[in-house]
């Protein structure tokens, strides 16, 4: 029954944004609530997309109105694979009511121009897959909960998952079976309905893509740490380095005494073990950036001690970019520090009753949930920098580090991802998860504060924040209801698996490959068996 | 964390309120009454274009208890938010309430997130029978399911026997009456002690076991020293007092009243924004859930089960089912932890000592009811969990009705059950997670399509094992028969509720 792929596929969450005309929003809506209505009301509801769709693992549609901005729609999807194969089956699953929709957007007046016009023509029949993929905002971070499984995979392991709890239910298994004799039995009897167990266990992240994975954070983080060296560099390319030193360091101090930094409280061994080890990766860093630069200087006639006279020099301007981080990194916390203090939260956010009990209407019904938010970003500089560069390295640094799909202690999101929107104006925040919104809150107020306080500190109206990471998401119930006004009732929303919690999903996947083995040993059949 | 106890047993009632708080709380609040274990809740309806003049009555035949010390008899008092509308609160005030009291533990969308669902068969046949039946909502919020019976208000009366307590009910009744308000429900009470005086529900379990202890400012310990900090049982005061620092270290938000419909000093500006009194300091939410129990369903359920006549083995199911034994001692793997002096002990923790749940079941009910740090992932998470699980912990004051059973495994028809009160300053991140993300979450923890084994529907549950877990199939026990979310004022904010309607002070 069914089967399990052989090679690692990725999944790739997006989302087509289109501004609408505002005229147009009724008639929007009440298609797709009819979209909705008929999804439903089939015998297996969602039936016709669950089967159209074998790729498709959340789909969510919203509109996002907003005091300054005309409405947008997005069409958020998280799937299997790269995204032509899928836009086609989406195109194929919607057909002529896509079109419909898109009719509703207002003519972009980009490149893409020509093709939304040709597209959304009457009577055209173009196809419409390469307007979708046109439109598709990419995320600026994600996150994902069962990385590396796909959509397949999941349902026929919690089909296994399902056969083999019937088995042990039906109580015919000798009673004093040892766990390991219980796996024998339990293989033995499912592996002719379920084939696949006989295959090797596939690989959920494949080799090229986790390199590149590390390559994207490592590529990234020696980007931003070059940019900081280079006030230093250029001011010791201007000025003498004994005076560039000089003048760093008393930048540096003057702007630390600006900062007022708590130095009376004692840091603590642990901090200061973490300063040495960031310091050390800074310096090693730093040194192999200066040995790449000094290697075009010396390529023409390969001589060591060539490499080693220009490599001499470009270390002195580099070092003095380490002494310059002092006060770059210093004049940066200042500025922060300064536009902090001076933040104007909105603690309490007009209630809109209407939208609040249309949200409420759609919640709890499977086991997972919807959460679409539009929020402004701050004005200024530095927090478009700032805002950027947080979401690039929160994204990166999931990728490599948040692979089992724990965020701290929390494991409840299937997909979830922050994209700017509106030009730049806008952070979009998109996600599916297990349990109520207000358990998914509680979770990030309790568990994984630190990061969302990370994302959106620079979005207008959010709790007052210290350094980007420190207060802002711990104060419950400003947070709580400051993302609740951010947000927009899931019009349309579907999930491909409405009973499994990303901790289950993991558990059958456990199940599933503890029985791909032929047998096994006491200690692994007894960690297998608990999971039963 | 994690080695097993860590603190010494915390007996119920062993904090107090600093004289300041105290004599403005309500007694409820500080203490369960249990030398009083005799009581009734007298569920009071009032025509529309009442006043708050009933109030008054009522307090002059039965005083409300303050929390200065035991007083003997003892009475409480809370409305629901239609009750207070019924009284002639202005909208302005009705509004600042919390919003999950103003909509009501009846509303559709509520409903479905408590599990309070007629297919699911935890309902009662025919519907809640009592709720407070909002005629509106400031709130927006669509439909509420209307119950036969409506309630404005609950008077909680305790004594020490019946007797005195008949007196009491008597006195009440007179005054309600003076005061044009009808009794629209009763449930006579009790903390069915036994005979070495330990509280035990109809199924034959000691409860109301486990508490947690108000930390903060206005609370000191009963010699009046300030309360060491607890990390398993301590919650911020502002957790079951309104206007008190709560666990997201703000004041927990509550009513306010304009001082221009409020001229009674008594009434603090302290606390509330400018222009306002502080109608919610002191004060708390509290919610009443009558839960109709089927003992004999519930024992048929456990023999059946273990297919056996032999009690030994029904009771070793359903200690299960509950999570401790039925004189409260906690399950562990292998055995009990057994009782410190009279007390069953509450002093530890899951995480260290059974994560899979060998002992205690991942999915029993006081482990779902309190999870301590048992969702941990991993022992570096397990203090996380643990101090996260207390943000959503309630103050229980339930207490039984109706006739205990002659035989357990055969029904005599009558109705007996709990009457579940518990105290809160934030519905919705208290008492509806613990329902809804613990209690009836059918994903809680490891766990797949199972919801609570004795609150929830009939289905299977998961008694994971040494060799391999068992998966009886457990029945439905526990029905809902009526409920809702009420205020239990300060004693000041009832001064002022009785003066309503509120008009405006020229």
């Amino acid at each position: 029954m069914g089967s399990r792929d052989r090679a690692a596929i990725g999944q790739t969450i997006g989302s087509v944004v289109l501004e609408l005309q505002p005229e147009s929003v009724g008639k929007l809506r009440a298609q797709l609530e009819q979209m909705r209505l008929r999804q439903e009301a089939l015998t297996e509801a969602f039936g016709s997309i669950r089967h159209a769709m074998p790729l498709l693992h959340f789909m969510s549609v919203t509109i996002f109105a907003d005091d300054q901005y005309d409405p947008i729609l997005v069409v958020e999807v998280n799937f299997d694979g790269p995204q032509g194969p899928f836009w086609a089956q989406f195109e194929a699953a919607f057909g002529e009511d896509l079109r419909s929709m898109l009719r509703c957007g207002r003519v972009p007046h980009d490149g893409r121009r020509d093709l939304f016009l040709a597209v959304t023509r009457a009577g055209s029949s173009l196809p419409i897959a390469p307007l979708l993929e046109a439109l598709v905002v990419l995320p600026s971070a994600g996150h994902q909960g069962n990385r590396g499984l796909s959509r397949a995979r999941i349902e026929v392991e919690g089909e296994l998952f399902g056969a083999v709890q019937k088995l042990l239910d039906r109580g015919t298994l000798p009673k004093d079976a040892t766990q390991v004799a219980i796996h024998r039995i339990v293989r033995e009897t499912l592996l002719p309905r379920f084939s696949w167990l006989a295959d090797a266990v596939p690989l959920r992240i494949g080799a090229v893509e986790s390199w590149m994975d590390w390559l994207r954070l490592i590529g990234f983080a020696a980007l931003v740490l070059f940019a900081m060296l280079l006030p230093g560099i250029v001011l010791s390319l201007v000025i003498p380095s004994i005076a560039a030193l000089a003048l760093l360091l008393w930048a540096g101090a003057a702007l630390l005494s600006r900062l007022g930094l708590g130095l009376s409280s004692q840091p603590t061994a642990a901090a200061i073990f973490q300063f040495f080890k960031a310091g050390s990766v800074v310096l090693v860093a730093t040194a192999a950036m200066a040995a790449l630069c000094a290697v075009p200087a010396s390529i023409h006639d390969w001589r060591f001690d060539q490499f080693g006279r220009v490599f001499g020099v470009v270390a002195v301007h580099f070092g003095l970019g380490v002494i310059g981080l002092f006060p770059t990194v210093t004049g940066i916390l200042v500025w922060l520090r300064s536009l902090e203090g001076r933040d104007a939260p909105q603690d309490a956010p007009p209630r809109d009753e209407v939208a609040l009990s249309a949200m409420a209407r759609r919640e709890d019904k499977i086991a997972q949930n919807h959460m679409g938010s539009v929020v402004h970003l701050k004005p200024g500089l530095l927090r478009a920098v700032l805002v950027r560069v947080a979401l690039q390295v929160m994204g990166l640094v999931l990728r490599v580090r948040a692979r089992n799909g724990f965020l701290g202690s929390m494991r409840t999101i299937h997909f979830a991802h922050w994209a700017v929107v509106s030009n730049g104006a806008r952070l979009m925040f998109l996600s599916n998860f297990d349990g109520s919104w207000e358990s998914y809150l509680d979770d990030f107020v309790e568990k994984a504060h630190g990061g969302l306080t990370l994302a959106w500190t620079s979005c207008v109206g959010f709790p007052t924040t210290r350094f980007m990471t420190l207060d802002g998401a711990t104060q419950g119930r400003k947070f709580k209801a400051w993302a609740r006004h951010s947000m927009a009732e899931s019009l349309f929303w579907y999930s491909a698996y409405v009973s499994f919690t990303v901790n289950q999903i993991e558990r059958q996947a456990r199940v599933a490959n503890g029985l791909c083995r032929v047998s096994l040993g006491e200690v692994e059949a007894a960690a297998w068996a608990l999971d039963l | 964390m994690g080695f097993g106890p860590v603190t010494r047993p915390t007996s119920v009632g062993s904090w107090r309120l600093t004289p300041a708080h105290a004599k403005n709380t309500q007694g409820l609040l500080a203490s369960p009454f249990g030398h009083l274990p005799e009581a009734c809740a007298l569920f009071v309806q009032l025509s529309r274009g009442g006043t708050g003049a009933w109030i008054a009555a009522i307090r002059a035949a039965c005083p409300i208890t303050d929390a200065t010390g035991q007083a003997t008899p003892s009475a409480a008092m809370a409305f629901t938010w239609s009750g207070l509308e019924a009284m002639g609160l202005d909208d302005a005030t009705l509004a600042t309430f919390s919003p999950a009291f103003q909509e009501g533990m009846h509303q559709i969308d509520r409903q479905r997130r408590l599990s309070d669902i007629a297919e699911s068969g935890t309902v009662l046949e025919g519907g809640p029978r009592w709720g407070g039946n909002p005629a509106r909502s400031l709130t927006g919020a669509v439909e509420s399911l209307s119950t036969p019976i409506t309630v404005h208000a609950v008077l909680l009366l305790y004594a020490e026997d019946t007797a005195t307590l008949a007196a009491q009910v008597v006195m009440a009744e007179a005054a309600l009456k003076t005061g044009g308000a009808t009794v629209s429900h009763r449930l006579a009470l009790s903390l069915r002690y036994d005979a070495t005086k330990r509280a035990r529900e109809h199924f034959g379990f000691a409860d109301g076991i486990s508490q947690p202890v108000p930390q903060g400012e206005a609370i000191v310990s009963d010699s009046g020293s300030p309360l060491p900090l607890d990390p398993l049982h301590g919650i911020a005061a502002g957790d079951v007092l309104l206007g008190h620092c709560n666990a997201q270290g703000e004041p927990a938000p509550g009513p306010m009243v304009s001082v221009a419909l409020c001229h009674m000093e008594e009434l603090t500006k302290q606390g509330a924004p400018e222009g306002f009194r502080n109608l919610g300091l002191d004060g708390s939410y509290l919610v009443l859930r009558e839960l109709r129990q089927d003992v004999a369903a519930f024992w048929m359920s456990m023999h059946n089960e273990m297919a056996s006549s032999n009690p030994i083995d029904a009771i070793w199911l359903a200690n299960r089912v509950v999570g401790r034994t039925m004189d409260g001692d906690p399950l562990i793997p292998g055995g009990t932890l057994p009782p410190l002096g009279d007390d069953p002990r509450n002093d530890f923790t899951y995480f260290a000592t059974d994560p899979h749940g060998l002992g205690c079941p991942v999915g029993a009910h006081v482990r779902r009811a309190n999870p301590r740090d048992g969702l941990a992932p991993n022992a570096d998470s397990a203090p996380d969990l643990l101090a996260a699980a207390q943000n959503h912990r309630i103050l229980r004051r339930g207490r039984k009705f109706g006739p205990t059973i002659v035989d357990p495994l055969v029904d005599d028809g009558a109705e007996r059950g709990l009457l579940f009160m518990c105290l809160n300053t934030d519905l919705v991140r208290q008492f509806e997670f613990v329902q809804q993300t613990w209690m009836l979450n059918t994903n809680f923890g490891t766990l797949l399509n199972e919801t609570d084994p004795l609150l929830g529907p009939a289905g299977r549950f998961t008694v994971p094992a040494e060799r391999m877990r068992l998966r009886p199939t457990v029945q439905t026990f526990v029905r809902f028969a009526g409920g809702e979310y009420f205020f239990l004022p300060s004693l000041p904010a009832l001064d002022f509720l009785q003066t309503l309607p509120a008009e405006v002070v020229t």
